[in-house]
């Protein structure tokens, strides 16, 4: 198999206290992995190393076999940040003009849209049902609806594999079900590889192949089907462990 | 109207000014929607130490501004990723730097009365060799702004999302604030240093009452910017007053009328419950 992503002993500190230490994963192609682990754990933080937003204190990622740091072809890759809801609400830019901007390395000499990119923004956007709001301001959708653009835009580049931060949380409880229907449907129909943090333990482990829980700055790896609410609840519950630790065997 | 275009000063005043009227609010929008509409301010006071110091040289001080307001452009754009979390700060430090070097090399220029037309505006002195930096920048900076259009708009957008969709975040960062820096320099001569920063800004603070799209913004923009311009340097020409100043107390009025009028239709739009 592919590997779409592989980290060798990574280790990372914002400033004084390490927030993952020694860490080693690989993500394959067509693999549907969900990273579980208490608030603060640092799954945000692993996912911008992942994406090269962040740089490790020590050791290497790869991404599609390249290093990160001269990774460029970003069209195979897509991910909605946890904070991407927090952008300005009164930006005056339609769905469109957003979805487009994704396909900036697909444009010509000039930066400006063309009639070739068109078919691949409205697949984009009736891949999420969203086909009526091209001309529509960002600001005015709801919030379900927002979050729907934002998926769009992350498949107009037609990715390879995508990177999910938390991202249904706020969203009505309808507006989950079909985004986890739709994200199963791309890993399980286009192959696209899907990185999720979520904690919907119901979708985790129904839906994933593989887990990944964070403690203690380090990563302990689960197959989807052998893992059970062990390290759920090890997440939930942090350091007050109800569980011991040698469950945690690392199956790499 | 055609009696104040037989004057040939009058003529190089409206080509001036047409360009800029369109450069300003283009690049306007970008830096608005960055949230950093302090760097128009920055870099025109920067840019006013430059003509100063041009005059005390003896360089056209049109060249002098140029060069200086790109040279701080570029310590800007430094200082900004230094000091990500007190950008405004920052540029409060550059922008009296700048301020005060201009009030010193003022006090030091032969003629401190030409700096007049610096600070406000003259449509008197537009000169030739104005002209003949004035068309080909703006036109440079226009074709700039085409060629990287989706770019500038994620940049302004998202910078983060931005790198992640392969624009080259950086490199354009430079581009789009050396084009600030250029679009400044020149309407210095007929908008005045004081000024040029209100007429990057009013426009679209108009465009953003009724534009529904990024385009749209930048339509609306130029639009008002034009008609700000023109009629500004009209009333400046028949009541002998700054163009600067006219240019763009009609800007705010034509914001004031729009913004008053969307307030008038969002009434009538209120269902009637009498
Ligand atoms: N920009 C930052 N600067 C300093 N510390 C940070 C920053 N972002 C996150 N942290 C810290 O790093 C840890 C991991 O955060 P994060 O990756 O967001 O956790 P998670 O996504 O698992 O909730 C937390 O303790 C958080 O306070
Ligand atoms: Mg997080």
């Amino acid at each position: 198999m592919k590997k779409i992503v592989e980290v060798n002993d990574l280790s990372f500190k914002y400033d004084r206290d390490f927030i993952l230490q020694d860490i080693n994963l690989v993500i394959e192609q067509g693999d549907f992995m969900a990273f579980l682990g208490p608030n603060g754990s640092g799954k945000s933080t692993l996912i911008q190393l992942l994406l090269g937003s962040l740089k490790p204190t020590s050791g290497e990622v790869k991404v599609f076999g390249v290093a990160v740091e001269h990774f460029t072809d970003w069209g195979r890759i897509g991910y909605i940040s946890q904070q991407v809801k927090n952008f300005n609400q009164s930006f005056p830019a339609t769905v469109k003009e957003l979805i487009t901007a994704k396909l900036y390395q697909q444009m010509g000499f000039l930066k400006l849209s063309n009639s070739r990119l068109q078919p691949r923004i409205e697949r984009a956007l009736a891949l999420v049902d969203m086909l009526d709001y091209q001309d529509r301001q960002l600001g005015s959708l709801s919030g379900g609806q927002q979050q729907r653009v934002f998926i769009a835009r992350t498949m107009v580049s037609e990715p390879e594999v995508i990177f999910l931060d938390e991202p249904m949380v706020g969203v009505d409880s309808r507006a989950q079900d079909d985004f986890f229907q739709l994200v199963n449907r791309l890993n399980n129909e286009l192959g696209i590889t899907v990185v999720m943090i979520s904690h919907d333990i119901h979708v985790v482990s129904s839906q994933a192949n593989r887990v990944v829980c964070l403690v203690d700055r380090r990563l302990y790896h689960h197959q989807g089907d052998e893992f059970d609410y062990s390290c759920y609840l090890e997440g939930v519950r942090g350091k007050n462990r109800l569980v011991p630790e040698h469950l945690h065997q690392v199956v790499d | 109207m055609s009696e104040m275009l037989t004057y040939s000063f009058m003529q190089r005043a409206f080509i001036v000014g047409n360009v800029i009227a369109v450069i300003a609010p283009l690049i306007g929008v970008f830096l608005i929607m960055k949230r950093l509409a302090l760097i128009g301010n920055t870099i025109s006071h920067v840019a006013l130490a430059g003509v100063a110091l041009g005059m005390i040289l003896g360089i056209y001080p049109v060249y002098m501004a140029l060069l200086i307001s790109v040279i701080a452009a570029l310590g800007i754009e430094r200082m900004r990723k230094s000091y990500q979390d007190y950008a405004e700060l920052s540029l409060s430090i550059i922008l009296a730097t700048g301020l005060g070097m201009a009030t010193i090399l003022i006090s030091l220029a032969p003629n401190s009365a030409g700096i007049m037309s610096y600070l406000f505006g003259s449509i008197t002195l537009v000169t030739r060799q104005d002209l003949s930096i004035v068309i080909p920048l703006g036109i440079i900076i226009i074709l700039v702004v085409f060629k990287y259009y989706y770019g500038l708009f994620y940049l302004s957008f998202n910078e983060e999302d931005a790198r992640l969709s392969g624009i080259p975040v950086r490199f354009l960062n430079i581009v789009f604030i050396l084009i600030i820096s250029l679009t400044i320099a020149l309407s210095m001569r007929i908008i005045g240093g004081l000024l040029i920063a209100s007429l990057i800004s009013i426009p679209v603070a108009t465009a953003l009452q009724l534009a529904r799209s990024f385009k749209g913004t930048i339509i609306y923009s130029i639009f008002f910017a034009v008609v700000s311009v023109n009629s500004g340097l009209t009333f400046s020409f028949y009541y002998d007053l700054a163009p600067g100043g006219t240019i763009i107390i009609t800007g705010v009025a034509i914001l004031v009328l729009v913004i008053g009028l969307q307030k008038l239709k969002g009434y009538r739009k209120q269902p009637d419950f009498s």
